[in-house]
């Protein structure tokens, strides 16, 4: 079966909404399988063009293979079946679950750095420099790394899977609001020991803080639709050359 | 009743592969060539069609796949599972019980 012909029924079934795990193994399956039946037609004493058309036509249509595979409702990918809940909630909840356990990792980061290190009395702050930076660190990422991420992924996700566009912007649109709104808030103790370490996530009410928010938000979109406008570029399908008997 | 005439037919593939299966392991292409000399080429479906069916009813636990290269060229050798045992019953009954029902039919419109 000719590469070009296997690249075409390749686009088809990922438009289709085949998973791309599913077509690959189709493909290798039916490439293997052109292969013997080619060799069959060949040994029956078949010229060459004859013994291809034979096996080609042995193999059924794209078309009809096409048919066969939608029939199956479990070779469709999940982004297929349920593409509300894969491309605009799973995002979403994905960024909130990040930033909980970024949220934890910081609490973790700055608990230790508070009980292994006896900070010196002439620091500001009870902890020591790289509890500090560590936590400052998971902080920066769960605000502006997460959203970017999971919008990266949802953004890949869609262009593997030839999603339309209308969900995944929808995910991506919300994620992105989701991690701009978001606040992680740390209050550190200080090393004469007064105050305890204590560190809250929530949403920002600040209204002070718009423009911030309009800013974060945009980057994260701007990133994503540009990642998913390239990814479209490169991942873009082979077109049905004209074979020689087209004239 | 579109539907039910729609699942007869189609059942038939899924009813061949899991009866060829339920006896011995095969790859792709070994179970086209049992299908057609069990149907002694009664039924010729598009060989390559055969695939959307096998993974179907492997996604599905009716099916077990295990691949092996063979000559540099992977195999992917299917067998029946119990479940898919099960399932071969069910459908041979239907089919036993509806071929019956059409020969019946078909058999008075013969004497009428």
């Amino acid at each position: 079966m000719p590469e070009r012909e296997l690249a075409s029924l390749k686009e088809r079934l990922l438009r289709g909404g085949i998973a791309p795990k599913q077509v690959e193994r189709l493909l290798l399956e039916l490439r293997t399988h052109a292969d013997a039946l080619l060799e069959e037609e060949i040994s029956r004493g078949q010229p060459l063009e004859t013994a291809r058309a034979l096996a080609r036509s042995r193999l059924g249509s794209d078309d009809e293979i096409l048919a066969k595979a939608l029939e199956q409702h479990a070779l469709r990918s999940w982004g297929a079946r349920w593409p509300v809940i894969v491309c605009a909630l799973v995002p979403p909840v994905g960024l909130l679950a990040l930033s909980v356990g970024a949220m934890s990792a910081l609490v973790a980061v700055a608990s230790l750095g508070q009980r292994v290190n006896h900070t010196p009395a002439s620091w500001e702050l009870g902890v020591w420099p790289w509890a500090h930076d560590g936590t400052l660190l998971i902080a920066w990422l769960a605000l502006y790394g997460f959203p970017v991420l999971c919008s990266f992924v949802l953004v890949r996700y869609a262009v593997t899977r030839r999603l339309r566009l209308a969900w995944p912007v929808v995910g991506v649109l919300l994620t992105a609001a989701l991690g701009a709104w978001t606040t992680f808030t740390v209050a550190w103790p200080r090393a004469d020991g007064r105050g305890q370490l204590s560190a809250g996530i929530g949403l920002s009410t600040d209204w002070d803080g718009l423009m911030r928010f309009g800013a974060r938000w945009a980057a994260t979109v701007t990133l994503a639709l540009g990642l998913y406008l390239f990814l479209r570029r490169q991942g873009r399908p082979v077109r049905k050359l004209p074979s020689p008997s087209d004239g | 009743m579109a539907g039910r005439a729609s699942n007869f037919t189609s059942g038939v593939s899924e009813l061949l592969i899991l009866r060829l299966l339920s006896e011995r392991e095969m790859y792709g292409y070994e179970l086209a060539k049992a299908v057609q000399a069990v149907t002694r080429r009664e039924i010729r479906l598009g060989e390559g069609l055969l695939y959307p069916t096998l993974h179907g009813l492997e996604l599905g636990g009716l099916l077990r796949s295990r691949r092996e290269s063979v000559s540099g060229r992977p195999r992917i050798y299917y067998r029946a599972t119990a479940a898919g045992r099960r399932r071969l019953a069910k459908l041979t009954e239907q089919w036993r019980r509806a071929s019956a029902a059409v020969s019946s039919v078909l058999g008075e419109k013969a004497h009428a």
